[in-house]
């Protein structure tokens, strides 16, 4: 089971550790969204998410506020 | 996961812990920059946690496009600072932590995300990320980060000879923004120091006497200066990057802006009680 970090609509890391709750204090949770088995496979740094889908950004864009830019994971070595 | 007693004993150990008095005075014992499970050297024992989101980085112009005329670009953005938060913790059990470039958090009980940094391009890196770092869950502190300075805009200088004519210019690109610098919680936290000066990314500038160019290549922006390497043994944090100086172009090519600096990383520092003699 994977969840998304996401503030302000982009997608900041995958948190896959278990134990969500164990991890963070209750007042962050609200900002990771659990993923589907089929997210999993797609969804990385720098993914954008309106509060119902995540869409991917264009290859080698910027990711705001955490630098680095996007790579889309089967394209990573 | 960790249990916290504020008061009262331990009932389901098979050794009750009573929980001793919160100390009065604290030394450092450990810091952590990346995610691990800490377990207390003594459970049963009081430790003070300090939480620092990372900061932003400064901002960095990776190409200024020539124009046909004089093109100066203006300097970029310093980076936030993320939050802090502290708390005095009675614990039992081990911990699992996470410092990464959103989030440095130890376990449930006090977190702090990072600050915006500004981020590299071609446009766009003058003002700061609109995102600063937010503490939650500290019981001793809760600090929210602040933006970094805005670049300075770029500037054309005119030397005026003595009959009132325009006998040169030069132009400018604007200097870097400062990067925000930690807020001290207390008096003399050993951990941040806020007080040293480390200098912005200055500005490309090109010389134009006269009419002639003097320079048809135009000039990068300069550099920032980087914060002190992270000593993990002896932890000192700084703030958020400061930004690149702008570019000064004249024709023919491009140039890049001055690399902004690293803002500090996000860490989590536990220190025990001093058991008084």
């Amino acid at each position: 089971m994977k969840y998304a970090y996401i503030r302000e609509g982009i997608v900041e890391f995958i948190e896959s550790r278990p134990l969500i709750e164990t991890l963070y204090p209750k007042a962050l949770l609200d900002c990771f969204v659990r993923l589907t088995p089929e997210q999993e496979k797609f969804v990385t740094t720098g993914y954008r998410y309106d509060g119902t889908t995540f869409s991917e950004p264009e290859t080698g864009t910027e990711i705001p506020n955490i630098g680095g830019v996007y790579i889309p994971l089967d394209r990573r070595t | 996961m960790g249990k916290v007693l504020m008061s009262g004993v331990v009932p389901l150990l098979s050794e009750p812990i009573a929980i001793s008095p919160k100390p009065t005075a604290w030394t450092f014992y450990q810091a952590i920059n990346a995610d691990t499970t800490w377990t207390p050297p003594k459970a049963g024992e009081w430790y003070r946690v300090h939480v620092f989101g990372k900061c932003g980085d400064g901002g960095f112009y990776t190409q200024n496009k020539p124009g046909y005329t004089r093109v100066c670009y203006p300097g970029a953005a310093g980076g936030n600072t993320g939050g802090y938060a502290c708390s005095s913790l009675f614990l039992i059990d081990s911990v699992p932590c996470t410092v990464n470039s959103s989030i440095t958090s130890f376990g449930s009980y006090l977190s702090a995300t990072s600050g915006g940094s500004v981020g590299s391009g071609t446009d766009g890196l003058q003002q700061p990320s609109s995102i600063v770092g937010v503490a939650v869950g500290g019981t001793d502190y809760n600090l929210n980060g602040e933006q970094g300075m805005s670049g300075g805009n770029k500037s054309v200088h005119e030397d005026i000879d003595s009959e009132g004519f325009v006998d040169g210019r030069t132009y400018n690109g604007g200097n870097g923004g400062s990067g925000a610098r930690f807020k001290m919680p207390y008096p003399n936290c050993p951990y941040i120091d806020n007080t040293g000066v480390y200098a912005v990314g200055t500005k490309g500038y090109t010389y134009d006497s006269g009419g002639s160019y003097g320079n048809n290549w135009g000039y990068n922006g300069n550099p920032a200066q980087s914060y002190p390497n992270l000593n993990i043994n002896n932890p000192i944090l700084y703030g958020g990057g400061q930004g690149g100086g702008g570019g000064a172009v004249t024709s023919y090519r491009s140039v890049i802006g001055g690399k902004g600096s690293v803002g500090s990383p996000g860490l989590i520092i536990i220190e025990r009680g001093v058991i008084e003699q």
